[in-house]
């Protein structure tokens, strides 16, 4: 039996696609202009907004169970660009992290897929009928060894952030999957120790960590960009300073088109804007999640469960760091934030959603 | 799908619903109950606020003459993290500026982001490094004062400093008037120091024009007493010299002259001693030409008058204390006018009408002359004088005050008070500033001539105005003589005394001469104080042709009608009447 594909949830991820447009307008022209072209970013962020309606088409039509035949080729494919990045010339460094694929016309970030792939893989194997998942040694380790190698070697790159997202992402869908609570307690412990550890050995981590307890002890130091952020989310208010007006975006917020986006809008529409965005960022949520719940098998339950939660963690975790919930991590706000293979792969997933709302209870 | 899954993914609804609220309430937190506090500090870190400097206002004469005024210069600086090769460029800058091009290396090796090479340049400077093209050293338009006439009435006027501040004379006590009000816009910048696009402006303090300030000062009477007294203190080769030229009737300063002087434009060039004016902070004891405010006193107060005869005597013992004449007397023993006291200016003459007097109406006299009391002529620093009161003076100070000594006075008081004598008894008060006025007219502040108490009398006044011309006729004062012009006047022969002793300093004199012409309606008063003269001491010598020349010259210069010779006259009948 089939349904409608989801209405709400297309609309509210292409509210979030909008504002995000409208976001990167009002913040962007001072960073471009720097450039030398105002709408630089703009420009570049509308082509990925286009190419990633494709991408959105292409995961609405694609048949989800043709990604599945070639999970395993995939995840080969991902490792290959991965360790592609180390390759001089073809990996590209930016700001001291080598994150990007050179393709001479476009970049692309593998990290990006290889959230994808995590899905795809996890979801691929965790609906599998054979699996103990209950025995840590026989179903839960060994998929989670895979998934640890990948993440090693972006952890290379180094991209903190990207692990983290994947390792919760992994870590939900075994919880969804059914594996035993004290076997992802361990795993959860084991990933806070390392976490602890990895920020100890890395001076910049460990200091972004201590300008989160109190970002006030050195406020032109450590503590710059998590203060410069709470007063653009400060400054705006009620009702914002109005689209365009935001003065932190004159280089006082790094990364205002990025990671720290949500400040520019807190500051520019106040709270009610920030409202409205959470707003629909959690009825995205709910809406994908009821997606997975009435998911016509396990394993499109555990990839709408996979997909949502890969959205889900980064909108929350991006917004408790600007917000000074959480200490900075480095992740960009999905939909709205300035990145492209970001959004061609979050547009992706959306219409991967849509489509299996529209899949009839059984198969 | 088993119970379990469906729990989980309901768990993880909850979960985010959760998380949503969190930061809900957060953003609530951050935006509507610490809104002030974070907008205050996001508009406090961007604000700033940028002075605009305004240009000095000028000083002319008292007829517009231009006295001091501001001009462009360029200031040279380098910033040296952009010079690519700094030898060279100190080097380049060493030749084109004169200057030593290892200082500069120095300069240029020790500062990253800013250094001067110098400042207040000329606008060749300015061209030449332009045409050169070595990028990091720049050049800055500021305001550079200059000084036309270049020493002339140097310590009335003053200078400004580097950053032009005042530093002497009438730029640095009128300092708040002439640099007016620096212009302060608040404005927002990013942390680079750039304005924002979308700033606001906001006008904290509306820049003003610097005032302009109008002397009282004659241009040209100032070049003749410059002359006079240059000439008495070169001749002399005298320590230094003051004069002052004031209107008895106004108040008005027309000249104020101190020896040596300086040229403004270069006034690092001499000791700063030279900068400030004398004419209301020299404190001396004026000697003989004091003996005209004796006379005044005394008839004023009713214990002498035109027909007192006094002795003339070589001694005059005193509270043990002998006082003499500096020369001897024709007769001793005689009886001798008031008059002939002045026109032989004997010591112990004066000091028989100061006894006469007494203490008290002495010390009201004195006071009601304005001696011992501030005169303000907004110039830096300024003197009252030392006049101590009776109930601490010694027996021979009554005595010694007659002919200037035992008391201190400053050149401006000595010539108000024979102003007031010289304008019927009517004292003015001196003034220095005629007009203050802003570029826009918006502001103008005139100076007028402010009487005060009547020092004496009117009929006293016209008693020793005679006398003072008798002086000038028949005694002293004959250097000071006119030809076309009635002149009272007395002269001064004082010894110094020394700084910190309390004895006077032998072979050390002041020689003055003090004086008003013409007779009827005097015009001006003049008074020259050559300090420590060499070769000739006397005031009638070193100082009476002095005030002959201002005299003449500045008469001529303001057109003023000669004296008829029937006024003249009349004079000698009153002194034959003695």
């Amino acid at each position: 039996m089939k349904k409608n594909a989801d209405y709400i949830l297309m609309f509210t991820a292409f509210s979030l696609v909008s504002i995000g447009i409208l976001m990167i307008f009002t913040a962007s022209p001072a960073l471009g202009l720097s450039a030398g072209d105002p709408f630089y970013f703009l420009k570049r962020h509308v082509l990925s907004v286009m190419v990633g309606l494709g991408a959105f088409w292409m995961g609405m039509k694609i048949n989800i169970e043709t990604w599945r035949k070639w999970s395993w080729h995939l995840l080969g494919l991902n490792m290959f660009l991965l360790l592609l990045i180390f390759v001089p010339h073809v990996g590209v460094s930016i700001s001291g992290a080598r994150r990007w694929l050179d393709f001479g016309l476009f970049t692309i970030q593998p990290s990006e897929i290889a959230k994808f792939i995590t899905v795809l893989f996890l979801a691929d194997v965790l609906s599998n009928e054979k699996l103990k998942l209950k025995d840590f040694w026989k179903g839960f380790f060994p998929y989670l060894f895979i998934i640890l190698a990948m993440c090693g070697l972006i952890f290379l790159e180094p991209d903190l952030g990207t692990v983290m997202i994947i390792v919760a992402i992994t870590m939900t869908l075994f919880f969804v999957a059914g594996a035993e609570l004290s076997h992802l307690g361990v795993l959860f412990g084991l990933g806070v120790l390392g976490i602890i550890a990895v920020s100890l050995k890395s001076a910049y981590r460990l200091k972004r960590f201590v300008a989160y307890l109190d970002p006030w002890k050195d406020p032109q130091g450590s503590g710059f960009h998590i203060i410069q952020s709470l007063l653009a989310v400060g400054s705006g208010g009620i009702f914002g300073l109005g689209l365009g007006q935001s003065k932190q975006k004159f280089f006082y917020l790094p990364q205002q088109t990025t990671d720290f986006i949500f400040a520019i809008l807190c500051e520019e529409t106040g709270l009610i804007g920030a409202t409205i965005v959470v707003l629909l960022f959690l009825g995205f949520v709910l809406r994908a999640l009821k997606i997975a719940r009435e998911a016509p098998s396990r394993f499109y339950m555990l990839m709408a469960t996979g997909a949502t939660m890969w959205i889900a963690i980064q909108a929350f975790l991006n917004l408790s760091v600007v917000i000074g919930l959480l200490p900075t991590t480095g992740i960009p706000l999905p939909f709205i934030s300035y990145g492209g293979t970001s959004i061609v792969m979050l547009l992706f997933m959306v219409g991967m959603l849509v489509r299996i709302s529209s899949l009839g209870n059984k198969v | 799908m088993d119970k379990t899954q469906r729990k989980r993914i309901l768990f993880l609804m909850v979960l985010f619903s959760v998380v949503a609220l969190l930061i809900i309430a957060r953003l609530f937190y951050l935006q509507v109950i610490k809104h002030s506090f974070f907008l205050a500090k996001s508009m406090q870190q961007r604000s700033a606020v940028i002075s605009i400097s305004m240009p000095r206002g000028d000083i002319f004469d008292a007829n517009g003459e231009l006295l001091a005024t501001s001009v462009n210069a360029y200031s040279v600086f380098a910033v040296p993290n952009e010079i690519a090769d700094k030898a060279k460029a100190a080097q380049f800058l060493g030749t084109l500026l004169g200057m030593n091009p290892q200082s500069i290396f120095q300069e240029l090796n020790e500062h990253k982001t800013f250094a001067w090479i110098k400042r207040k340049a000329e606008e060749w400077v300015d061209k030449k490094i332009k045409d050169s093209g070595i990028k990091g050293i720049y050049t800055l338009v500021e305001k550079k004062r200059i000084y036309p006439k270049n020493s002339l009435a140097s310590s009335i006027i003053g200078f400004v400093g580097m950053d032009n501040e005042g530093l002497a004379g009438i730029e640095q006590s009128c300092d708040d008037f002439l640099r007016g009000e620096e212009g302060k816009i608040l404005t927002e910048r990013d942390p680079t120091g750039y304005s924002i696009i979308s700033a606001s402006k906001k006008i904290l303090q509306q820049p003003q024009d610097g005032k302009s300030i109008t002397l009282t000062i004659d241009e040209v009477i100032q070049y003749y007493t410059e002359q006079a007294l240059g000439e008495a203190v070169k001749q002399y080769n005298a320590s230094q010299g003051i004069a002052l030229v004031m209107d008895p009737k106004t108040g008005e300063i027309l000249a104020a002259a101190s020896k040596p002087d300086f040229d403004l434009n270069q006034y690092e060039k001499v000791p700063p001693n030279r900068w400030q004016s004398k004419i209301a902070s020299f404190v001396y004891e004026p000697g003989s030409t004091f003996k005209v405010i004796t006379t005044a006193i005394a008839f004023d107060s009713g214990a002498a008058n035109m027909d007192t005869k006094l002795k003339a005597l070589d001694q005059l013992e005193i509270g043990g204390r002998v006082i003499e004449n500096s020369h001897q007397i024709a007769w001793p023993g005689s009886t001798i006018t008031v008059s002939k006291m002045l026109e032989q200016s004997i010591n112990t003459g004066a000091a028989q009408l100061s006894l006469k007097t007494g203490p008290q109406k002495f010390y009201d006299g004195l006071k009601k002359f304005g001696f011992g009391e501030y005169v303000e002529l907004y110039l830096p620093g300024g003197s009252r004088g030392l006049v101590r009161h009776p109930s601490t003076w010694y027996k021979p100070d009554l005595a010694m005050m007659a002919f200037g000594q035992s008391i201190a006075v400053t050149p401006i008081q000595l010539i108000a008070a024979i102003s007031a004598i010289a304008n019927d008894g009517k004292r003015v008060k001196p003034y220095l500033i005629k007009k203050i006025e802003s570029s826009d007219h918006s502001y103008v502040k005139m100076f007028s001539t402010e009487e005060l108490s009547n020092a004496i009398s009117p009929q006293v006044a016209k008693d020793v105005k005679h006398l003072m011309e008798n002086v000038v006729l028949y005694g002293s004062g004959r250097f000071a003589k006119l030809a076309d012009f009635r002149v009272g006047g007395k002269t001064g022969t004082a010894q110094k005394v020394g700084e910190g002793s309390r004895g006077y300093l032998k072979g050390h004199y002041i020689a003055s001469f003090i004086g008003f012409v013409p007779m009827e309606k005097p015009r001006l008063a003049i008074l020259l104080i050559v300090d420590d003269p060499k070769g000739c001491i006397w005031g009638e010598r070193v100082a009476a042709p002095g005030f002959h020349m201002i005299a003449e010259n500045s008469l001529r210069y303001l057109n003023v009608a000669p004296d008829t010779g029937e006024a003249c006259a009349i004079i000698s009948t009153s002194a034959s009447k003695r």
